[in-house]
């Protein structure tokens, strides 16, 4: 649009002043003349102009839209309130379940028993939360060969937490149990597959022996470490799967992996890039090291090819030739419509923004004011852009297109 | 508290503002700007739109239209890319209700700048571009020649000319209009062909 000199283009008093009449010949001129060459004091010339023949009282009217302004604006401050209550609540709650456990531990030890048992099947793992509920009953039968002193305590340790660590450790349930009455229960999570491994048969008669065992334990989580057969070492990103059901996954970086939900009897497959696969009927939660043979062809060496993608100019989405017709029609239709409207040539400049919308129009050659604005008019209806990608990312970037008009 | 945000508002330019409110979202920052021009706007919708409440409504939607367009926009003259933004939102509400506006000259506004503005390059570009000058004053019809030499070579006021010719005072804006728009093509012409 019109590039107004911001510093010499008459101030709102002043274009006020001359709709009053108070003005010299010689500034009368001066605004005026502005306004010939400056579309936006022209516009607002003509608006305070026509508010004066139509008796509108500017001030009052200012005043209105201001209120309606600082009420569109305020409601974002208002939304924030509801936050502040809702804070409150928060610590006001939080406090309040802190009390509410101080309190709980220094029940006696039958009530807190039962609000362990009873919480602890809420815990919102379906799957393990059977092997939880034949869990329960073990840590709470332990405590007893213990002094009583120790007991609720312990208890709270073991119970009321029942973290993911926990869960994943509970497969080793009679392990799991009996080291509860020695350790915390934190310490139950950080115990290595290996040590669970020297106690697997201890285990499996404890848990058939624990009256819950009734409930039959249909999953698992199974744990263990893949190993280079000849070279022992372990096998980072190695693929444990299970076969015929949707689970699987990958070994860490010391080629441990654990795997949950798996059933006894179920067939597991692992396998890693360069080592041929091993199937395993798994019975029990922990594996032995998995020891895989590395393949005897070797693979051949890989040749990585790929198009080196250039930056991708930004343009219509249908192609140039298509594009320049549309614009060439638009123009015809134009020059037949306004047969005697002004002809030449418009260069206009505009921004692509990321999501191709097109902004910033501005009339490069200064050309006849309708021919821009048909000619943006034109630019807008036509094919979307696509913006310009560098690196794969969308850019806005400012483009030409030229109009002969 | 209270001179610091005077102060402040004293202080900060458009493209302040500007870049606050790009950075923080922030309503408040956006509406003091707006504010600053907000008579402008509504002169600007009264001229369109001749009646107060659509006026004042369409402050409030252009508005509304800012807070979308500033965040990804860049604006580097704010007053005048708000103007043309006020003045299209306008020209759309005009155009969707299909109403003509009594205003000879409102859907053919142009040739704002003219060669009054444009400064020749060099000496004999300025010497054979006034001497086409004086043969385009030529072509023109005697209102619009008559208007133009009194305002811009003897800088009179549209009152003065009116007085002086005994032209209608809303005419001689037109006449102007009109004989600037036909001295650029003629000139124009002449520097092509």
């Amino acid at each position: 649009m019109a590039k107004s000199k911001q510093p010499t283009s008459p101030l709102m008093p002043q274009l006020r002043q001359y709709v009053a009449g108070t003005l010299t010949p010689q500034d009368q001129h001066k605004v005026e003349k502005e306004a010939l060459q400056n579309q936006q004091v022209d516009d607002t010339l003509e608006g305070l102009q026509a508010m004066k023949k139509a008796g509108v009282d500017e001030s009052a009217a200012l005043l209105d839209v201001r209120r309606r302004l600082q009420q569109r604006i305020s409601p974002q401050k208002r939304r924030l309130v509801p936050y502040y209550y809702a804070s409150a609540a928060a610590v006001v709650m939080a406090v309040g379940l802190g009390w509410w456990l101080v309190q709980r531990q220094e029940l006696p030890e039958s009530t807190a028993k039962t609000t362990a048992e009873t919480v602890l099947p809420s815990v919102p793992v379906p799957e393990s939360a059977p092997i939880l509920e034949e869990n329960s009953p073990t840590l709470s039968a332990k405590p007893k060969t213990k002094t009583l002193a120790q007991k609720p305590v312990e208890e709270q340790v073991a119970a009321a937490p029942p973290t993911q660590e926990m869960l994943e450790a509970a497969p080793a349930e009679g392990s799991a149990a009996s080291i509860v009455a020695e350790k915390k229960a934190e310490e139950i999570a950080a115990v290595p597959a290996q040590e669970l491994a020297t106690r697997p048969a201890q285990a499996k008669s404890r848990v058939a022996s624990a009256p819950a065992a009734a409930l039959p334990a249909d999953t698992f989580t199974l744990r263990g470490k893949i190993l280079d057969a000849e070279t022992r070492e372990a096998l980072a990103g190695s693929i444990i799967a299970v076969m015929g059901r949707n689970r699987g996954t990958s070994s860490a970086n010391d080629g441990t992996f654990f795997l949950r939900g798996v059933r006894p009897n179920d067939n597991v497959s692992v396998g890693a890039v360069g080592f041929v696969p091993v199937q395993i009927t798994v019975k029990d939660s922990l594996l032995a090291p998995v020891l895989l043979k590395a393949e005897q062809n070797a693979l051949s060496e890989v040749v990585v090819t790929g198009d080196s993608k250039r930056t991708q100019k930004s343009r219509s989405i249908q192609n140039q030739k298509t594009y320049s017709d549309y614009v060439r029609q638009a123009i015809q239709a134009f020059l037949e419509k306004n047969p005697q409207g002004p002809r030449g040539r418009v260069v206009v400049e505009f921004t692509v923004n990321e999501l191709g919308e097109l902004s910033d129009f501005e009339n490069k050659n200064r050309a006849n004011n309708q021919l821009f604005e048909e000619a943006v008019r034109i630019l807008k209806q036509g094919e979307k852009w696509t913006p310009t990608y560098k690196k794969g990312k969308p850019q806005s970037e400012r483009k030409r297109q030229v109009f002969q008009f | 508290m209270f001179l610091k945000l005077f102060r402040r508002k004293a202080d900060f330019s458009d493209t302040d503002y500007l870049s606050e409110y790009r950075r923080t979202g922030n309503l408040t920052e956006l509406g003091e700007l707006y504010e600053r021009h907000m008579d402008m706007v509504f002169a600007v919708c009264f001229r369109y739109l001749r009646d107060e409440d659509d006026a004042k409504d369409a402050v409030m939607q252009v508005f509304e239209q800012l807070i979308e367009e500033l965040k990804t926009s860049e604006v580097r003259n704010f007053k005048s890319w708000l103007h043309s933004v006020t003045r299209n939102h306008c020209l759309m509400q005009l155009r969707a209700k299909r109403v003509v506006v009594g205003d000879e000259g409102l859907f053919d506004h142009e040739a704002y700048e003219t060669f009054v503005v444009q400064t020749p390059e060099t000496d004999a570009t300025l010497e054979t571009q006034l001497s086409d000058l004086g043969d385009c004053l030529q072509t023109l019809a005697v209102e619009q020649r008559k208007s133009v030499e009194l305002f811009y070579f003897q800088q009179l006021c549209y009152q003065q000319i009116a007085e002086q010719t005994g032209f209608a005072l809303t005419k001689v804006k037109s006449y102007l209009q009109n004989g600037k728009r036909n001295l650029k093509l003629c000139m124009e012409g002449k520097q092509h062909g």
